[in-house]
């Protein structure tokens, strides 16, 4: 399934350093100008007219796009095998972007209920309250897959790697329940990166970034973004009616016969960034590309601390339970092992002994992780989602989310490995007293 | 509109609106102009994009030759009512026009020849490989036709990757159909008697960093036509109307 992308000729390092950026013809800038305007002049009235009815491209106001934003969009294009990407403010945003650009009331999605709990409230509460419905199962059962796709569903949704669970997508199987019945694939490959897993070569149609995570890596700055494979067939499915059907937004275009594969990040741009002004600021697309370049190395030490740091904590008494797909004990090691053979990312969940009660002491004890609701920091993270990050689900929800009162989630950075541990030691240490 | 063995996108205008057609090469289809038809319908053009047999949604029987894919054209041209047409072809869409310009259309006022060449001989490895594997040849000619700026640093495409974006509007070909496409290229000979009868000016636009049709090939045939000058735009490749669309539209304003 795998496909070949030969004409590449430049590899993952090198385009998360170079793509996108073009020669500054000004002065010679070695790195990214930031282009730090609201609006962008026009030659001429001709020109201005033409860029504002879609006929050349052109920027017109940040909101919609934006010179240095666009480096980044084009640098996660070519990172992640896309025709193209939207980035916007934050990962949320492009969820919702993706989404509302897609979707319309009475509409239907299937999503994982191992997700992020911020995408979990959109999808169930917000969008509900457009009418947008979703049913959450749990995509390892692929029979309870095929057993909730109703005529109107249009989208599959899951996280490559499910935060906080870390369950990992059976990309092939749902790719092909998909295929099968013309529904569009949307992953958040935010925890994996495309250093670990591009989901476009496993049937991903469009792939959703938290960019502020692992990709910028600093977490100095919010980010989002959207990337087209281009290869969702959208006239044979004529699922998609925002863009296949005329829109009177832009006197009467058809997105499709325009725009062709590029026709949903055109619709997205033109219509979603234009409406909902989740735009993404120059500067912070500048500090996101700074983050960028260092991505693979960066990457690679997070992967070799989190792979020792699981098999340590396996090894305690003081630990019920260690869930990081690099461990055999992983129910989805395997597929792990063949969807990620570089790693399986460098976030891991426990279930300290003791319950919550520990959990929090544990939490109140480390000295070097910081205590805070991110992912994907040079630094240490952890936090206690069932009174954080997910707490506003229900038991039932938390309990189907696998969400339990020991568990602690480590997003493990790129300290030195022996300090790390040290940290780990003393505050499990101090929990137990 | 229906045209029996082409797959037609029309956009018109007014009925007295000049036309331009625009023909797509080798495993491509009508979105390869898609920074062209729009712009040049919006400047009161009716344009006429097209799937070729075999391409895009195109499903009929791909042709295998160049003479049966300007034959098709001729009869579009027929089929309209339009004084005033253009000719834009892109690759194997040069030499279709270059067989339809035998014809001597009076509509017809003017022929644009992008990434064009005479004769059009295929690399050999290129030509058994598209035989062989026509996805590893598909993505050879992307290779060959960007250039590293534009693999490595991005065409002038907001948000956009133009390596992936032609790779998957060439994906999208009939199996076999590329090797059909650059046997038909290969295999073209254009009758030079009735070519010194053609009258119809021609504007042939070449990329500086072409090495599918070279600009040194493009002189050639510039040299060979009775009525033709050469517009270079610097620093492009092969796929002209993706990488530099701003330019390509300019020229063809300039020189309707």
């Amino acid at each position: 399934m795998k496909k070949n992308n030969k004409y590449k000729k430049f590899n993952l390092s090198t385009l998360s350093i170079h793509a996108g950026q073009k020669k500054d013809k000004n002065y010679n800038s070695r790195a990214v100008p930031i282009y730090q305007t609201t609006s962008h002049l026009f030659e001429n009235h001709d020109e201005a007219a033409s860029i504002f009815n879609l006929d050349i491209d052109g920027h017109i106001y940040s909101r919609i796009s934006n010179p240095t934003v666009s480096v980044l969009e084009e640098r996660i294009a070519a990172l992640e095998k896309g025709i193209g990407a939207i980035c916007v403010s934050s990962g949320q945003a492009a969820l919702h972007l993706a989404l509302a650009t897609l979707l319309n009331k009475g509409d239907h999605i299937i999503s994982s209920d191992r997700i992020y709990g911020g995408s979990r409230n959109l999808l169930g509460l917000t969008l509900k309250r457009f009418g947008i419905n979703t049913s959450f199962v749990d995509l390892r059962n692929l029979s309870l897959v095929k057993k909730n796709i109703k005529n109107n569903t249009k989208i599959i949704f899951g996280e490559t790697i499910g935060n906080p669970g870390l369950e990992v997508l059976n990309m092939e199987e749902v790719s092909k329940i998909c295929k099968k019945n013309n529904i569009l694939f949307m992953v958040d490959n935010t925890i994996a990166t495309p250093v670990l897993f591009n989901p476009i070569d496993y049937g991903a149609d469009i792939v959703l970034h938290s960019v502020t995570k692992f990709m910028g890596g600093h977490g100095v700055a919010l980010g989002g973004a959207i990337v087209d494979s281009g290869n969702f067939d959208w006239a044979a499915t004529k699922k998609f009616k925002n863009i296949t059907e005329s829109y009177s937004g832009y006197d009467n275009i058809n997105y499709l016969e325009e725009f062709g594969p590029a026709a949903f990040l055109m619709r997205a741009r033109s219509e979603g960034l234009r409406d909902f002004g989740a735009a993404l600021s120059a500067q912070n697309a500048f500090y996101l590309l700074m983050g960028l370049e260092t991505l693979e190395p960066r990457m690679m030490k997070h992967v070799s601390n989190c792979e020792y740091i699981a098999a340590y904590l396996s090894g305690r008494e003081d630990v019920n339970w260690v869930s990081y797909p690099g461990l055999k004990s992983h129910k989805d090691f395997q597929l792990a092992s063949k969807l990620m053979p570089k790693g399986a990312g460098a976030i891991l969940s426990f279930g300290i002994k003791g319950g919550k009660k520990n959990a929090i002491k544990f939490i109140n004890n480390l000295k070097l992780f910081s205590h805070l609701a991110n992912i994907g920091d040079a630094k240490s993270l952890v936090i206690h989602p069932a009174s954080t990050t997910h707490a506003q689900l229900s038991k039932k929800e938390l309990q189907k989310s696998g969400i339990t009162d020991d568990l602690i989630r480590l997003s493990i950075g790129i300290e030195d490995l022996d300090d790390l541990i040290e940290d780990i030691n003393h505050a499990l240490e101090k929990a137990k007293k | 509109m229906n045209n029996s063995q082409l797959q037609v996108y029309f956009k018109k205008n007014t009925s007295k609106s000049p036309l331009i057609i625009f023909i797509h090469g080798a495993a491509c289809d009508h979105t390869l102009w898609l920074y062209q038809t729009r712009y040049f319908f919006n400047k009161n053009f009716s344009v006429i994009s097209m799937d070729l047999p075999g391409h895009g949604k195109n499903l009929t029987k791909p042709l295998n030759s160049i003479k049966g894919l300007s034959d098709l054209i001729k009869k579009l041209i027929k089929s309209l009512p339009n004084k005033e047409i253009y000719l834009v072809g892109h690759s194997m869409g040069s030499l279709i026009c270059l067989e339809t310009s035998l014809a001597n259309f009076k509509e017809i006022k003017k022929i644009f020849l992008i990434g064009a060449s005479y004769p059009m001989q295929v690399n050999k490895s290129l030509l058994l490989k598209s035989k062989t594997d026509q996805d590893l040849a598909i993505k050879d000619m992307i290779n060959w036709s960007l250039s590293d700026r534009i693999k490595l640093n991005g065409a002038n495409l907001i948000g956009l990757n133009l390596p992936n974006l032609i790779n998957v509007i060439m994906s999208n070909s009939r199996k076999g159909l590329l090797y059909k496409n650059l046997s038909a290229c290969n295999n073209f000979i254009l009758n030079k008697n009735k070519l010194e009868e053609v009258k119809t000016p021609f504007t042939i636009i070449a990329g500086s960093n072409d090495i599918m049709t070279s600009k040194k090939n493009s002189e050639i045939l510039n040299d060979m036509l009775f009525d033709s000058n050469l517009e270079i735009i610097n620093n492009v490749g092969h796929f002209h109307p993706l990488e530099s669309p701003l330019e390509v539209n300019d020229i063809i304003i300039k020189n309707l």
